[in-house]
């Protein structure tokens, strides 16, 4: 049986960052004895950079429908299909592509972004569900 | 030996031929995360049955602190239909528990179905204390897939 990882982060959301290293390390492993282990940390740092924006994006958007409406129920599964597709593009001429361009590999991502996308909205609607209790 | 290992409960393993759990996302059935606290007097794995296992020794993390007993309610909008892939069939949900506003401490959590009496569809552990402040706590599901998610049949 396998078991969930425990993501903490004291005082807070966990950050953009937190979670881009979080859905980067379910995408790929980088092997330290690995012969393309450069290439693969170069690749490894660009997906960290796009998938911290996507994050940081979700949060603002999240944040910016609860201060005005209080509420939110924005889906991000359609989103998570956008976000798959820029990853499987920036995997293109690497030697990665292949295995980016596998339909298997871009059913698992579009699953895992959605799924990473919506718990990060989630988190931002029970954060700010406890202030409003709060206030 | 008090305590918490991962597994899945062996009672669940002869309630899903008897369609006691349904996974399906939307029309399937409400499953919850409960937190196990630091210290259980009761020990939990495979031999674990039922979520009021937890509540019979008062081993749940307790109200308050932003965590409310019980634990993490999935809709059924948030289950996964299981997939098959060879020859093992696995599934999980669609978004990962959280807790916000969180000061607790815990060692691992009981899935089970609130659907169906309570009935436990997974144990895990955590491999020690977890410990939150004023923070957020998330369990992010495994890899969903043959050999990795959080519910398989291989």
């Amino acid at each position: 049986m396998s078991a969930p990882t425990i993501l903490i982060t004291n005082g807070g959301p966990h950050s953009a960052e937190t979670w881009a290293e979080t859905t980067v390390s379910q995408i790929m492993v980088v092997a330290p004895d690995s012969a393309s282990a450069a290439i693969a940390e170069a690749f490894r740092a660009r997906l960290m950079a796009l998938l911290a924006d996507e994050h940081a994006d979700v949060q603002k958007r999240e944040r910016a429908a609860l201060k005005s409406y209080g509420v939110s129920e924005t889906d991000y599964t359609e989103r998570a299909r956008e976000v798959c597709a820029r990853v499987v593009l920036s995997a293109r001429g690497s030697p990665f592509e292949p295995h980016f361009y596998n339909p298997a590999t871009v059913e698992y991502l579009d699953r895992l972004l959605a799924e990473h996308f919506n718990t990060v909205a989630s988190i931002e609607r029970q954060w700010h569900s406890d202030r409003s209790a709060v206030n | 030996m008090a305590g918490i290992t991962t597994a899945m409960p062996t009672s669940f393993k002869s309630e899903l031929p008897q369609a006691i759990h349904n996974f399906t996302i939307t029309t399937g059935n409400v499953f919850k995360c409960a937190l196990a606290k630091v210290g259980v007097a009761g020990t939990y794995g495979a031999a674990t049955t039922n979520y009021s296992d937890l509540t019979g020794a008062s081993d749940e993390v307790a109200s308050g602190g932003g965590y409310t007993t019980g634990g993490f309610a999935w809709t059924a909008a948030q289950n996964i239909t299981p997939l098959n892939s060879g020859t093992g069939a696995y599934w999980q949900w669609s978004v990962n528990p959280s807790w916000t506003s969180a000061t607790f401490s815990t060692i691992g959590c009981i899935i089970y179905n609130s659907s169906a009496s309570n009935r436990a569809v997974y144990v895990g552990s955590f491999g020690g204390t977890q410990t939150v402040t004023a923070g957020t706590l998330t369990l992010v599901q495994p890899t969903n897939g043959v050999g990795t998610s959080l519910l398989q049949i291989n």
